[in-house]
């Protein structure tokens, strides 16, 4: 993880995007994984009978299909590390948002947990409501006014942990606030 | 006067179908080797879970090597 914490610094909640979201994003590919079967079955005979194919052997449509399904493979790769490298971290000190886009652009938004000023949770939509994820909203006293977490699992629980742990760091010195070590939701 | 194929257009190429079907293959390599490297960089930069990221990467090249595979069986 390309964040650095401070010493003593430790992680309450890590948490990662609902699943859901990931599958959504996922299911183009699926659909493009059948693209060469429906191929081969509608146009079979008449794509074995193409010249192209007398030409480079019987084993074209092999070759077809294999650099299809590589692209395809790639992709859903490409797709679940951009799922996989957007994280929302909860510490004793901080709130830290990282963002992937795409394979070479990230931001990472911090706030300490003394700037947060209000918290809330919303789940807008059919899905989310059935599989409870939603964002998380946090308005801070700094620079960026409004962070937002957006498809978390629970929003409610994560909501309810920011502030819990907002409140230990008010009210005790940093080295003596209690640390709640579950971290995942 | 013989019909063009209206199947496939690219048979009208000027060199033949094998040639152009290993350059083809070349390309998926080196596109292979490029987004390999890609990958591997971010899952071993930002990943913690060693163990996870062993799984993810064995799956992902087995994945690689098997399409690879699949179009080498088809230029030959």
């Amino acid at each position: 993880m390309i964040v650095f914490f401070e010493a003593g610094e430790e992680i309450i909640t890590k948490v990662r995007k609902h699943w859901f979201v990931f599958a959504v994003q996922a299911l183009p590919l699926a659909v493009l994984c059948i693209i060469p079967l429906i191929f081969f079955a509608i146009g079979g005979s008449r794509f074995a009978s193409s010249s192209v194919v007398q030409e480079a052997g019987p084993s074209f449509p092999l070759f077809f299909a294999g650099l299809w399904y590589l692209v395809v493979w790639v992709l859903f790769f490409i797709k679940w590390t951009d799922y996989y490298l957007d994280v929302f971290i909860l510490t004793d000190r901080r709130v830290i948002y990282i963002t992937q886009k795409g394979l070479f652009s990230r931001r990472i938004a911090t706030s300490r947990l003394d700037r947060v000023q209000d918290v809330s949770a919303e789940v807008t939509g059919m899905m989310p409501t059935f599989l409870n994820y939603g964002d998380v909203h946090v308005q801070t006293a700094g620079e960026e006014k409004e962070f937002i977490f957006h498809d978390l699992p629970n929003p409610d629980i994560v909501k309810d942990r920011i502030l819990s742990q907002y409140n230990s760091a008010i009210r005790m010195p940093r080295e003596t606030a209690p640390v709640h070590k579950n971290t995942e939701v | 006067m013989q019909s063009p194929d209206p199947f496939f257009a690219f048979p009208a190429l000027s060199f033949p179908t094998s040639s152009f079907l290993s350059l083809v293959f070349l390309f998926a390599l080196l596109m292979s080797f490029i987004m390999s490297a890609v990958l591997l960089y971010h899952w071993m930069s930002y990943g913690k879970n060693i163990m996870a990221v062993r799984v993810v990467a064995s799956v992902y090249f087995i994945g690689v090597a098997i399409f690879l595979g699949m179009m080498l069986a088809g230029v030959s």
